[in-house]
């Protein structure tokens, strides 16, 4: 009796620690998990909810957890989490950003036997990926890559006796066609404009780039505006409002207007194309580059993007085998159709079905073409643009005082930020 | 009551009558000011996206539908939302209401040492604006694990300054005489405060339970930093998610902030019969 | 008096002198434990070159202070601070009161107009922000409508940075309108009537009555929605960013935005807890001063 009763205790014994280790290998053996954090579009969450599922799927051992974060608080909410410890392993911030992040030891960079840094150059246009390299390591992929085209409505052409066919080439036959698309009633008011820019930071940054202006003074490693060169340039833009009155404030959103064809061409990011067709599915829009500051010149404009990172704290593998899953050439294709991003990719850009698209074809081409800001200061990316424009649209201030007030905030903004950047 | 002048008052019928046409004109005319936006809001959720967008835009929809309130329910947990922001709201309110009531008669009906310290020093804390707060707040938070809970959504609003300041001032306007009197009877403090000033100061705490609802049931940037899963996601945090730089789905955001205020207005219609005890000054005419 | 002291005397005295202790400990100890701790955090913050993402936060003393004293946009930004307060608070309170007095009186469909007066209290600032930019619009607005229909000139109200305080004052006065009124509605309802009938007897009019009785019987409840918009006003934020975000070219730029754009947007969160301590400051002196002023006499009511 005696002795089967300790052969049964024996064997419970046995059977209890082999259970112990069992699961404690299970454990070891634990899911990564990462969380990963990035701002709102309904379309984007629910891409990238998918994205996360196929993921899983070929990566049983990782688990992906998203988080949608309303854009207008996106840093709100990362930035005490960052303080805390408390962040995502993997989240997004605009590229110009990178430097300052990865200095300051929020981030890591990408896991080189995942994405080697001569690999990441061969397959991404230059121009998406430059504000990524730190200290000749890539520190993300780049995402929500936008350029600045040329929205036109060709019913508001015809209806002004112009060819839908033939977009405006240069700055002077923009102004030309706007004053054909701009209506007033018998009391002045504006009831439909030919052209609008909404003083918008990049797109007054792309004037600047077409026109040739550096922004960028290289002695002093610095921004710089402030040349007849850029002066002309913050000209033209509040020239579109005060001087031709082609477009008018008093009238509302540009979008809007846009979207009621009462406003002939629009200055806007490719995003756009997604928002008009969520929101007006009837209407019927065309899109051309930028036109040429003159005949024959350059159509390069601002290329603004954000950057999937990668936290210090994430597991360097699986978080760099995730953000890499993201930016693949696959899900950069899903990416155009659902949220109108861009591909960063080379091999994208000449694919056939987007080169035989009339909406797509121009903005692959300015996607070529685009280069990125050589700031880091996220004041210059929108405010202080806006800022210059209105000091000259309102205030009624010269061109020149602009742009020597941009440049010199810009120098104490960049200055400010470079300082966080300093390793 | 000190030098009340004796004036006849009595007035013709006209005066009367035009006295109150003039009540009406005054009280119908600001009404209006103050419904138009709301207004607004009731006939534009029931709009099509496209309209929402028109230029210039309708007042009465064209097309009247329903699907937006559909829509809000399909493209987010908007029932779990609402739950969640009932329980994180009636919670702080019901405790609050308790904690602010209290200290406001502690601070009102009592001498005692270090009152005027602790009183200013709850008032000063009012003065800082939250950005420069909210991050130590959160990483203190976060120290206690209470990230992404449910205590640490209701943490924060347990008591707050301005009731406390509210109890304070509408309990001091309660005679002395009354709890003396009370005192003499051999009542507790305890007894004094459950039988005395609570009663009195029902219109207080009815207002002040509108308040402090009202403001649980709308805060945002808090839940925004201190929830991550979507479990305990609150009502304020799914709207914004109808918006962004490319797009806004303003029918959507329309449906669900008339959905959002409903509550509020019938806590506001349950309250508001506690302001309409006792007396009004009209009660004179006779 | 007499020296004697019974066992339940003791007992008494101290459930006495326990018995503010014991009220104000949970509102107090909640309260304070949410707010003390970030708020002495925050004064250090205001001492460190605290960015936010940089491990290292150096010790900088007052440079914070000397440099947001040294800014401009500092100075704009108060002065617009102030003149929101001097146009809202006043405004506010008087037409709060009105519409508590009114609606306290016998009319008609009187909860109906109390539940209109509250609306924009629970109505969402976005949506409002939404709302008002259309009555706002210069081209297709109600509001130049309107003006237009009795023959003035439109405006630009939100675009013009002549006028954009003033209408963002317009519906800061609408939103938290109703919320004072309630607080009125209250206190005149805490009033006993015996007040009035008394002052009847004596013969005392309408406005004696006004004048001698429910004033100085509302103080208190006046002093606390003073004391509590002057806080407010100072605070403005939310409601500035959805309609304007401080612009027209920083014409409505008030100092809690521009608090907020340099922590958020600029990560400098050791200059934006200074800004913040020297608003602190400047509400706080402001506060003692009403205090002294307004509130000596209410104590003794």
């Amino acid at each position: 009796m005696r002795r089967k009763t300790m052969r049964a205790l024996t064997m419970l014994c046995a059977v209890m620690l082999i259970l112990v280790l069992v699961s404690g290998v299970g454990l070891t053996k634990r899911k990564v998990v990462l969380v990963h954090w990035q701002h709102h579009t309904p379309a984007r969450k629910e891409m990238v909810e998918a994205f996360a599922a196929d993921f899983m799927k070929a990566n049983p051992d990782i688990e992906i957890k998203i988080e949608s974060v309303p854009e207008a608080d996106y840093f709100q909410k990362l930035l005490p989490a960052l303080a805390a410890g408390s962040g995502p392993d993997t989240f997004q911030i605009p590229a110009g950003q990178v430097l300052t992040y990865a200095r300051s030891g929020v981030l890591q960079p990408l896991d080189a036997s995942v994405a080697s840094v001569k690999q990441i150059e061969t397959d991404f246009v230059p121009g998406s990926i430059e504000r990524l390299l730190i200290d000749g390591k890539y520190y993300g992929f780049p995402v929500d890559t936008q350029t600045i085209v040329l929205f036109y409505n060709p019913k508001l052409f015809k209806d002004a006796g112009l060819d839908p066919d033939k977009p405006p080439q240069t700055w002077d036959e923009t102004i030309k066609y706007a004053k054909l698309m701009t209506k007033r009633d018998a009391s002045g008011v504006t009831t439909q404009m030919g052209l609008a820019t909404g003083g918008y930071g990049p797109v007054i940054a792309s004037l600047m780039i077409q026109n040739g202006v550096p922004m960028w003074n290289a002695q002093t490693d610095l921004p710089d505006f402030d040349s007849p060169k850029g002066a002309e340039d913050l000209q033209f833009a509040a020239d579109i409002l005060t001087t031709h009155k082609v477009e008018d404030t008093k009238m509302g959103s540009r979008w809007n207007a846009f979207r009621a064809e009462k406003l002939g061409m629009v200055y806007a990011h490719p995003a756009m194309i997604g928002s008009f067709r969520a929101t007006v599915p009837d209407l019927v829009f065309r899109i051309a580059e930028v036109p040429a500051p003159r005949a024959g010149g350059s159509r390069s404009t601002l290329l603004s993007s954000w950057a999937y990172v990668v936290s210090a704290k994430a597991q360097s593998e699986a978080a760099t085998q995730w953000v890499a899953f993201l930016t693949s050439p696959d899900a950069q294709k899903q990416w155009i159709l659902k949220t109108g991003d861009l591909p960063s990719r080379k091999a994208l850009l000449d694919l056939p079905e987007y080169k035989s698209d009339p909406l797509l074809a121009p903005c692959m081409e300015s996607m070529k073409r685009a280069v990125p800001a050589p700031w880091t200061t996220r004041q210059l990316d929108d405010t202080l643009f806006r800022k210059a424009y209105q000091l000259m649209t309102l205030n009624a201030e010269t061109a020149r005082n602009a742009v020597k007030w941009l440049t010199d905030e810009g120098i104490k903004a960049e200055k400010e930020q470079r300082e966080m950047a300093k390793p | 009551m000190r030098g009340v002048r004796a004036v006849g008052y009595r007035r013709s019928r006209w005066a009367v009558l035009t006295g109150r046409i003039a009540v009406y004109v005054i009280v119908a005319a600001g009404a209006v000011a103050m419904a138009m936006p709301f207004v607004w809001l009731v006939p534009s959720s029931f709009k099509t996206l496209q309209e929402t967008v028109l230029f210039p835009p309708t007042f009465f929809p064209r097309n009247p539908t329903l699907s937006n309130f559909k829509q809000v329910f399909d493209k987010i947990p908007f029932a779990r939302y609402y739950a969640n922001s009932i329980v994180t709201s009636v919670i702080p309110t019901a405790v609050s209401v308790l904690t602010c009531t209290m200290a406001g008669m502690g601070f009102a009906k009592y001498r005692f040492r270090g009152r005027d310290a602790i009183f200013w020093t709850i008032l000063s804390t009012m003065m800082v604006p939250f950005p420069a707060t909210i991050v130590p707040l959160y990483v203190m938070i976060s120290k206690m694990r209470l990230v992404d809970t449910r205590m640490g959504l209701i943490v924060v609003g347990l008591s707050s300054a301005s009731g406390i300041f509210m109890m304070r001032q509408f309990i001091m306007g309660i005679p002395d005489e009354l709890l003396d009197a009370a005192r003499i009877d051999g009542a507790s403090e305890l007894r004094i405060f459950r039988q005395i000033v609570v009663p009195l100061c029902k219109p207080a705490i009815a207002t002040q339970a509108l308040f402090s609802f009202t403001s649980h049931w709308g805060t945002y940037i808090w839940p925004l930093i201190v929830v991550n899963s979507d479990e305990l996601r609150t009502l304020p945090l799914a709207i914004p998610y109808f918006s962004g730089q490319y797009y806004s789905f303003q029918n959507l955001i329309n449906a669900a902030s008339l959905m959002a205020v409903l509550p509020v207005l019938v806590l506001f219609l349950f309250t508001q019969r506690y302001f309409v005890q006792g007396i009004t000054i009209t009660g004179m005419k006779n | 008096m007499v020296s004697v002291e019974t066992r339940e005397y003791r007992a008494y005295r101290l459930q006495r002198n326990a018995a503010p202790y014991m009220f104000i400990l949970p509102g107090t100890v909640f309260y304070l434990m949410v707010t003390i701790i970030p708020m002495v955090i925050g004064l250090w913050m205001s001492f460190h070159n605290w960015t936010i993402i940089r491990p290292t936060k150096p010790w900088v003393g007052i440079a914070n202070y000397q440099k947001v004293l040294a800014s401009p946009v500092f100075w704009t930004a108060m002065k617009n601070t102030l003149v929101y307060t001097a146009g809202v608070v006043p405004f506010q309170m008087a037409l709060a009161l009105l519409a508590a007095v009114l609606l306290n009186t016998e009319i008609r469909c009187r909860t109906f107009f109390r539940l209109l007066y509250y609306l924009p209290v629970v109505t969402p600032l976005s949506i409002a922000a939404v709302i008002w930019t259309w009555i706002y619009n210069p081209n297709l607005g109600l509001l130049n409508w309107f003006l237009r229909s009795i023959g003035f000139q439109g405006r630009d109200w939100l675009g013009d940075p002549k006028i954009a305080m003033f209408s963002v004052m317009i519906v800061a006065i609408w939103s938290g309108l109703g919320y004072r009124m309630v607080i009125f509605l209250a206190a005149l309802q805490g009033i006993p009537e015996t007040y009035y009938e008394a002052a009847m007897i004596d013969g005392a009019g309408r406005f004696d009555l006004f004048r001698f009785i429910t004033m100085p019987l509302l103080k208190p409840a006046t002093l606390y929605v003073l004391i509590t918009s002057v806080i407010g006003s100072f605070q403005v934020f939310g409601l500035v960013n959805v309609l304007t975000g401080g612009g027209p070219l920083d014409a409505t730029n008030v100092l809690v935005m521009w608090i907020h754009r340099r922590a958020f947007g600029d990560y400098q969160f050791g200059e934006a807890a200074a800004t913040s301590f020297i608003l602190f400051a400047l509400i706080l002196a402001v506060t003692a001063i009403q205090w002294q002023v307004l509130g000596r006499e209410v104590t003794y009511e």
